[in-house]
């Protein structure tokens, strides 16, 4: 009831001021000292590389954590915050970066959750529902209340998190790198709403590591590295470069794909069909040839295609109809390991379930695959100072930043644990590498590492299929670019054919003709 | 493959057949079998018969509300069992008849009938709470937290039954108006009756439907089980809620407790051993997911049905109880072979 009543008029919060805060976990100091404040009506990026403990600040605003040290303020008023239900009721709101809703309930369940209702201990979804829509309304978010979670897409899940927020009255809303899984169009439609936000008097914490977008929404912005603040500036006072610059360390160079002509044919892909997890058709009749030392890039929305097809790339998904050939070897129904002998190397997206085995040394997780090949491996038996003198090679050429050979990889950053990944991967010189979200979750020095690595790949002849929810990514390795909406590949570009704007058309479904049009 | 996945979609009826076959399969084999059975043993769909397995299927279903819940939030109750033994005798003690030589209390006072049921059910309960307790605060698995209950719960029966120079025999004599709630009926005609157990169980159904389906306690159960953290920072009290299924599990073991000494009118320490896996196998057979967040009443009723009809069944077909093992074993694995067909991972 109290939500109801706020939120009908424009819901503020005072001012937040956090003071001091210092957080340690097991061997980091994830916080320390950190002052931080927010005023009303006002969007306040932060900024920083993973690991720079952004998400651990906000996750003690929001009451996830207690901090060691240092308080929290509203209107000069320190508020101690136990638990989310009391950053709740302090009017704080929080979009993850992971979103948190509950699958199996609908959207009108899932808003409600924990929350006062009318007919207690009954929920009123009758009146949940005509709240959320009048809310769906007011800032312009479509979402059907009735639905169940599984079925939304991810722009629509973010959605009801943006309506969770609100229906609780929460007049200050923290958003953890919101734009990751949109569209361009899908980011357009967010800024949009969050400028009604800010209108209706919400304030807003942006978390992003996207300095573009840090530009185009916020009024401040506070720049974390290694768990301390560098600085705050007025967004309009301060340049991108200076940014970055405070946001790594030092400079840090973009990119650039020299010009190559390909060679032949390495992987051939045709009339490829595979089911999803939910039964139904995730891929129809894709064609793709990737030659020799080039990259393309697969782009579209989370959920189109794009990670059922790496995964029958790399032998991990059955595909229902098709044929895929690597270097002219049928792999259609090839084990992982005659995938690994054909020359195919794989960097999955979920490189926690699918790279690595957490409780195992890096040394262990270099050899996952390797260890029963010569010269590794004698007969049954296991050359241990070859096995050793390899992983101590790739840690060092791939400047993974490691305690010993022996740490669990479970320890290591998730930088590190890619570079891990990938210095394994590259270690068999293979034909093709499919590389699924290489960068996701990476900081911005391991990303351009990885960067480097892709394209000194591609100079070497393998050919790579990137698969990247970062259209700026895609656009800045790809050789061509392929687009993915509903399974199917609805346009191939060459690079610098398209724009930002006619490949986020595309991903959203507009045929490649039409789209290349505007 | 391709070519079945065509024929299916091109004929809504057969679909529509094939959707409601694998949703409620548990649903039509139980069914199948008491048709089946009926047809070689038409004594089977007697009245009598009918009413007899629903009384059995009575106290079975209040345990596994208690459990099933539990099993929601992606936990489990290994001390269900021990803590129906534990209520069951702590009700019997204090309903013996005053006449009766071997009284485990000889001067015990006469008590209106409902003040020892309570009390039966506040002792389930603080074991639930207890388990509720250590699971939502101490972060214990539940799996462990409650096989040390369960084997606490059997020490505190034994030394609550075993009083020297009586032994631990087992308390019987109980109050022919405590025995009369288990065995007594309103009567329809004929052979058809109403027996109370029935009605209770009935209302504990209700209750437990409406819980889980139309409150906010019910919606919070589902949403730990199958995402703690968007609970969490949705603002659901996930100790307290953990806590509260615990003891309401536990009040419901009460109840079942003192409704089975009523039943068998008797009481001793060893009963209730193993019921918590019967009452967990009944759960999973009525679709309830052990992953957490996945399961409905109707599913764990069913289960409950499906277990007691299958073994008045065999009884029915004189097959050796042995037999009964095997199929019970068969039907707990292939029910869930089948059920988890729905939400598995096509690769």
């Amino acid at each position: 009831m109290s939500a109801n009543a706020r939120s009908d008029g424009a819901a503020r919060t005072g001012r937040v001021e956090m003071r001091n805060i210092v957080k340690c976990f097991p061997g980091v100091r994830a916080n320390s000292q950190v002052c931080f404040d927010i005023d009303p009506g006002e969007v306040h990026a932060l900024l920083g590389e993973n690991g720079a403990g952004k998400s651990t600040l906000m996750r003690q605003l929001y009451g996830m954590y207690q901090p060691d040290e240092g308080e929290i303020l509203i209107d000069g008023r320190r508020l101690v915050f136990r638990s989310p239900a009391d950053a709740i009721r302090a009017g704080i709101g929080m979009i993850h970066q992971h979103f948190m809703l509950v699958p199996t309930l609908t959207v009108a369940q899932n808003v409600a959750l924990g929350q006062p209702s009318a007919r207690a201990p009954l929920v009123d979804i009758k009146g949940v529902t005509e709240r959320i829509e009048t809310l769906a309304q007011e800032y312009g978010l479509k979402v059907d209340p009735r639905a169940y979670v599984w079925q939304l897409s991810v722009g629509e899940q973010q959605r009801v998190e943006i309506l969770k927020a609100l229906y609780r009255g929460a007049g200050l809303i923290i958003l953890d790198e919101p734009t990751a899984v949109l569209t361009p169009q899908e980011v357009k439609d967010l800024f949009e709403t969050l400028r009604r936000m800010v209108a209706e008097g919400h304030s807003l914490i942006f978390i992003s590591h996207k300095l573009y977008e840090v530009m185009a929404i916020s009024d401040r912005v506070t720049v974390l590295r290694d768990g301390k603040v560098i600085g705050t500036k007025l967004t309009r006072e301060v340049t991108r470069d200076e940014l970055v610059k405070m946001m790594v360390g030092r400079e840090v160079k973009e990119v650039e794909a020299r010009p190559l002509t390909p060679g032949p044919v390495r992987l051939r892909i045709r009339g490829l069909s595979a089911m999803g997890d939910r039964g139904t058709e995730a891929l129809k009749d894709i064609d793709l040839d990737i030659r020799s030392g080039e990259i393309v890039g697969l782009a579209g929305v989370s959920g189109n295609g794009q990670r059922e097809l790496a995964e029958c790339l790399a032998g991990m998904r059955r595909p229902l109809a098709g044929t895929i050939s690597a270097g002219g070897r049928d792999i259609g129904a090839a084990s992982l390991n005659e995938r690994v002998d054909a020359g195919m190397a794989y960097i999955p997206e979920e490189r926690m379930r699918d790279g690595a085995i957490r409780e195992f040394s890096v040394q262990e997780n270099v050899f996952l695959h390797d260890r029963t090949k010569a010269p590794f491996a004698r007969g049954i038996f296991l050359n241990f100072a070859k096995m050793r003198s390899h992983a101590a090679a790739l840690v060092r050429d791939f400047s993974v930043k490691t305690a010993s050979l022996d740490t669990p990889i479970k320890n290591l950053s998730g930088g590190n644990i890619q570079k891990l990944i990938m210095a394994r991967e590259l270690s068999r010189k293979p034909m093709v590498l499919v590389a699924a979200q290489p960068t996701r979750g990476v900081d911005i020095g391991a990303t351009d590492y990885i960067h480097q690595r892709l394209l000194e790949q591609r100079e070497s002849g393998t050919a790579i299929l990137l698969v990247s929810e970062d259209l700026d990514e895609i656009r800045a390795l790809s050789d061509r670019i392929a687009v993915m909406y509903e399974g199917r590949i609805i346009g191939i570009v060459e690079r610098g054919e398209a724009s930002v704007e006619q490949i986020g058309l595309m991903m959203a479904g507009v045929a490649m003709s039409d789209a290349m049009k505007g | 493959m391709a070519n079945a996945a065509t024929l299916d979609s091109d004929n809504p009826l057969l679909r529509s057949v094939r959707e409601f076959a694998t949703k409620r399969a548990i649903l039509l084999v139980l069914i199948v079998l008491v048709l089946l059975t009926g047809i070689f043993e038409p004594n089977f769909l007697s009245w009598d018969n009918l009413i007899n397995v629903l009384m059995i299927t009575s106290v079975y279903v209040i345990i596994a509300f208690g459990e099933g819940p539990i099993l929601l939030t992606k936990g489990v109750d290994l001390s269900a069992g021990r803590v129906v033994g534990l209520t069951a005798c702590v009700a019997a003690s204090m309903l013996q008849r005053a006449n009766y030589e071997d009284r485990i209390f000889p001067n015990f006072p006469a008590m209106p009938l409902l003040v020892p049921i309570a009390i039966a059910i506040v002792a389930g309960l603080v074991v639930g709470l207890i388990n509720g307790s250590i699971v939502a605060h101490l972060k214990v698995p539940p799996f462990i937290t409650t096989l040390g209950t369960m084997v606490i719960a059997y020490g505190v029966v034994s030394l609550y039954v075993d009083r020297p120079p009586r032994g631990a025999a087992p308390i019987g004599g109980l109050r022919d108006d405590f025995t009369n709630i288990a065995n007594g009926a309103i009567p329809i005609s004929g052979n058809l009756r109403i027996p109370f157990i029935v009605i209770i169980a009935a209302a504990v159904f209700v209750f437990m439907w409406v819980l889980l389906n139309r409150t906010r306690l019910g919606k919070n159960i589902y949403a730990i089980g199958a995402n703690p953290d968007a609970a969490e920072v949705s603002g659901v009290n996930v100790n307290r809620t953990l806590t509260v299924v615990y003891i309401l599990a536990g009040a419901l073991y009460g109840l079942a407790g003192a409704l089975q000494a009523a039943r068998q009118g008797s009481a001793t320490n060893n009963l209730g051993y193993t019921w918590e896996l019967d009452a967990i196998a009944a759960c999973v057979i009525g679709g309830v997911s052990t992953t957490g967040g996945i399961g409905t009443v109707g599913g764990m009723l069913t289960g409950v049905l499906m277990l007691t009809f299958m073994n008045n069944a065999l009884v029915f077909l004189n097959v050796s109880p042995y037999w009964q093992n095997i199929f019970k074993g068969i039907i707990i694995v292939s029910a869930v072979a089948v059920d988890i067909r729905k939400y598995i991972r096509k690769r």
